[in-house]
């Protein structure tokens, strides 16, 4: 029980909240949020980002940034929708290799990072560029079309009407995560780099080996979401994942993630990138304009940010909570 | 009440202060009284909470309990603007200055000399340089802070707070990193202000400069202010006695069988600039003291040594008799050596890690089942040092930025003492810790090379080298210029003899 309450006070147990409070307001007003049909849809939508999320928060845990997670997710779906619409290859050999393809995309950027001493900033937002300008050389900004209804089933598939298979993909993803994060050797470095990486240096953390196997990891996550979007839609679009670079880094930070490395979780991630998934719906059946839905994410967002920020901050703590002190120390005395 | 303390002509009157942390009462009903123009000395043992006092004064903490009284009337500060606004300035102990910055810059920083809305770089230059001159330091202005020395950098942090013409000036271990004849120059910048009627507030860990600088003392012990008395009225034994509660043994030394057994030897390290031809080695169970004035290289070679930085070609460096090349800190490592940084808070601890994974960070390897970490096994580990080595703690899962300085030193001692290395290098691993605690780790240092445990102690305190050591090796301006064989008979004045020489 306390470890519940403790985890209710974390930036993602809050996040949680918020997000459920949003659901049951939506509930009251519209009578069909908490429908088997909306929870599919809703979370089948959000485990594409929240897997590009888990991407970017193991980047982010060591102190880096990864701006190039959407793109290569972009340059292997469209080699995915290649490999099956124009050479025929079996669409789970292919989802496979495409797959795999994004580890040396991921590896480009690990290895300018470490080996040049450059800002991970930087680097991804020039490869972020150079794997965009690919996608458009090749496919010429037109879609490819016509991929077999199996790789389609697959991705877009729903276990008895309620449970997405691309949910229960993303759950092993998480758990295989955690796991590695907990307790490898691996997963305590990736921390430990983003905690103080003077620190890693001298206790013999293999700061550039742990760093490039990260971005690697990271384009390998991302090309997954990638290849999988291009299969669900059955076809390929340059467009495809676009909002995954932000999307992906609101996923992390509201999962309590911190930008500085060091602190955050993957399963915290999931919680952030249903929030987003949770408003975008709800615009949706409140029947507001679409346009609508940047501004209330990001408006969630800094709220959500602003609440973890005051919890986080004495004088603003205190602030907050003089009146309601000053009762506790009345019934106190007596 | 007020009356009373206008009458006694306080210039800062702090009544009861209390401030509690998670797990810790920090401050318990503390009270301090500053006058015009004295030095009043701040001493205590670490986590005493002297630290803690200066930062609810310079509203860096917000207090729980009590009142501060600035002139007889009462005042809430609530942040360091507010502290700054009444000319209460704090040079922490911990460096904070931008280091792509000039001098000049850092000295006004966030106290910008301002002519029709622009900084007045010309005015910032020429009164920076005014303002070092009070501390009798003469350096260009316009190069970067990090360009400079620790201790240089140290006299920039406090000149910026003279920029702010303090009414109130706090200095936390000022003369930790510096040198003699800065620290004396300090001491005469400190009379000056004194005549101008600062009222200064003096922390230190060095018992000998409070006897001889401070006014007044107020001794505090966990969290309590114990006594406050006039200089004069008290000697350094009975401070020491009344700061640990307890009669405190003065560093002692004691003499140890070596074997003749070398574990590590290095012959001609150089690296331009920092230092030159460094022969040297160290006997399996021996202490090694480096000594030498601050700057003159001891850091730098060993840090060449533990392989964060490389050597010229034409060194050679050997471990058990074999040639190895040591390039890097893992390859250090895989040879059993193992490194404590001068630097706890740059290099030493991962801050956001709890007491538990700072302990074992780089043991991980011995305590995996089929790859993944046994945490039960990393647990009863850490729990052994912390009992060990009565490391102050909450709890293995408390962060180790909640722990004071002394704790955090022996979490990263412990750190190598788990992962069982042959050799330990420590840089001033007493710097800015307090007399028990030093006491402390002096013990476990002999008892690590009671082991066989070959250890390098460098450390800018004369006493602790000539206390520790088994061996001197003697650093001037990059060079080896002796080595004193025989500690025994040695004196401070044996070992600037040898530096100079």
């Amino acid at each position: 029980m306390d470890k519940v309450i403790k985890f209710f006070k974390t930036t993602p147990g809050m996040v949680l909240i918020v997000t459920l409070l949003v659901g049951v307001a939506v509930q009251i007003a519209t009578g069909n949020f908490f429908t088997a049909y909306n929870i599919s849809t809703l979370t089948r939508a959000a485990s594409f980002v929240i897997i590009v999320g888990f991407a970017q928060t193991i980047v982010l845990l060591t102190g880096g940034i990864d701006l190039s997670v959407a793109t290569i997710g972009s340059v292997c779906g469209m080699a995915n929708a290649i490999f099956m619409v124009q050479y025929g290859m079996n669409p789970f050999l292919s989802i496979l290799v495409t797959t795999l393809f994004g580890i040396p995309l991921g590896a480009i950027n690990g290895f300018f990072i470490t080996k040049f001493k450059l800002t991970p900033f930087i680097v991804t937002l020039a490869t972020m560029e150079i794997y965009q300008g690919i996608v458009y050389v090749i496919t010429k900004g037109m879609p490819i079309t016509g991929m077999p209804d199996s790789a389609g089933n697959f991705a877009d598939g729903v276990i008895g009407s309620i449970l997405p298979n691309i949910v229960i993909i993303m759950v092993i993803i998480c758990i295989i995560l955690t796991i590695m994060l907990k307790k490898t050797r691996f997963g305590r470095y990736i921390y430990a780099l983003g905690g103080n990486r003077n620190c890693a240096k001298i206790v013999g953390i293999p700061i550039d080996r742990v760093e490039i196997l990260v971005y690697c990891l990271s384009g390998l996550l991302s090309a997954f979401a990638g290849v999988m979007m291009s299969c669900k839609l059955e076809s390929f679009q340059a467009t495809i994942g676009e909002s995954w670079q932000m999307g992906s880094i609101t996923a992390a930070v509201l999962g309590g993630t911190s930008m500085l490395g060091g602190f955050g979780s993957v399963i915290g991630t999931i919680i952030g990138g249903l929030l987003t998934g949770v408003i975008s719906t709800c615009i949706t059946l409140l029947r507001v304009s679409s346009y609508w839905e940047t501004i209330v994410t990001g408006v969630v967002v800094l709220i959500a940010i602003l609440i973890d920020a005051v919890r986080d901050n004495e004088t603003f703590h205190k602030k907050f909570n003089r009146g309601f002190k000053k009762n506790k120390k009345h019934t106190t005395d007596r | 009440m007020q009356k009373l303390s206008q009458s006694d002509n306080y210039i800062i009157e702090m009544k009861n202060i209390t401030k509690t942390f998670p797990g810790t009462k920090a401050l318990d009903r503390a009270c301090l009284k500053l006058r015009k123009g004295e030095v009043h000395a701040l001493v205590g043992e670490n986590g005493a909470g002297k630290s803690t006092l200066m930062n609810v004064l310079t509203g860096q903490y917000s207090m729980d309990e009590g009142e501060i009284f600035i002139n007889g009337d009462q005042l809430r500060i609530s942040s360091p603007e507010d502290a700054l606004k009444k000319n209460i300035v704090l040079v922490p102990q911990e460096l904070n200055l931008i280091p792509e910055a000039s001098v000049a810059e850092n000295i006004f920083l966030g106290n910008e000399i301002i002519r029709s809305g622009m900084i007045d770089s010309k005015a910032t230059k020429s009164k920076a340089k005014d303002i070092l001159k009070i501390l009798n330091v003469d350096i260009d202005v316009t190069q970067p802070v990090k360009k400079l020395s620790a201790a240089y950098q140290q006299l920039v942090s406090i000149a910026h707070a003279l920029a702010y013409s303090p009414k109130v000036l706090i200095l936390d271990e000022p003369t930790s990193v510096l040198t003699n004849v800065e620290a004396e120059n300090l001491f005469q910048a400190m009379k000056l202000l004194k005549q101008h009627g600062t009222a200064i507030v003096f922390i230190t860990h060095h018992l000998d400069e409070v006897m001889e600088q401070a006014d007044r003392i107020t001794i505090m012990k966990d969290g309590k202010v114990v006594e406050e008395v006039l200089t004069c009225g008290i000697t350094k034994d009975e401070m020491i006695t009344k700061m640990a509660g307890k009669k405190v043994q003065k560093f002692q030394r004691i003499k140890r069988d070596i074997s003749d057994e070398v574990f590590y030897e290095a012959k001609h390290l150089s690296r331009p600039g920092e230092f030159q031809n460094v022969s040297f080695h160290v006997c399996k169970g021996e202490i090694l003291g480096v000594a030498g004035l601050v700057g003159a290289g001891r850091t730098e070679i060993f840090k060449c040594v533990f392989g964060i930085t490389q050597s010229e070609p034409g060194a050679h460096i050997y471990i058990e008799g074999k040639e190895v090349k040591i390039n890097s800190p893992i390859v250090a490592i895989a040879h059993g050596m193992g490194y404590v940084s001068e630097d706890r808070r740059h290099d030493g601890i991962t801050p956001g890690m709890s007491v538990m994974e700072n302990l074992v960070l780089p043991s991980y390897g011995k305590i995996l089942d089929h790859g993944l970490i046994n945490y039960k096994k990393a647990a009863s580990l850490a729990d052994q040092y912390i009992r060990e080595m009565s490391i102050k703690t909450a709890s293995r899962e408390t962060m180790v930025k909640n722990l004071s300085g002394g704790n955090q030193q022996k979490v990263i001692v412990a750190r190598w003492i788990a992962k069982g290395v042959k050799m330990l290098i420590l840089d001033e691993p007493t710097r800015g810790i307090d007399v028990n605690a030093k006491g402390e780790i002096h013990n476990l240092i002999r008892q690590l090379a009671d082991q066989g445990v070959a250890v390098v102690v460098i450390s800018s305190e004369m006493d602790e080298v000539l206390a520790l050591a088994d061996r001197i090796m003697v650093i001037h301006r990059g060079k080896v210029s002796g080595f004193i064989d025989n500690v025994d008979l040695a004196t401070k004045k044996d070992v600037l003899k040898v530096a100079f020489q």
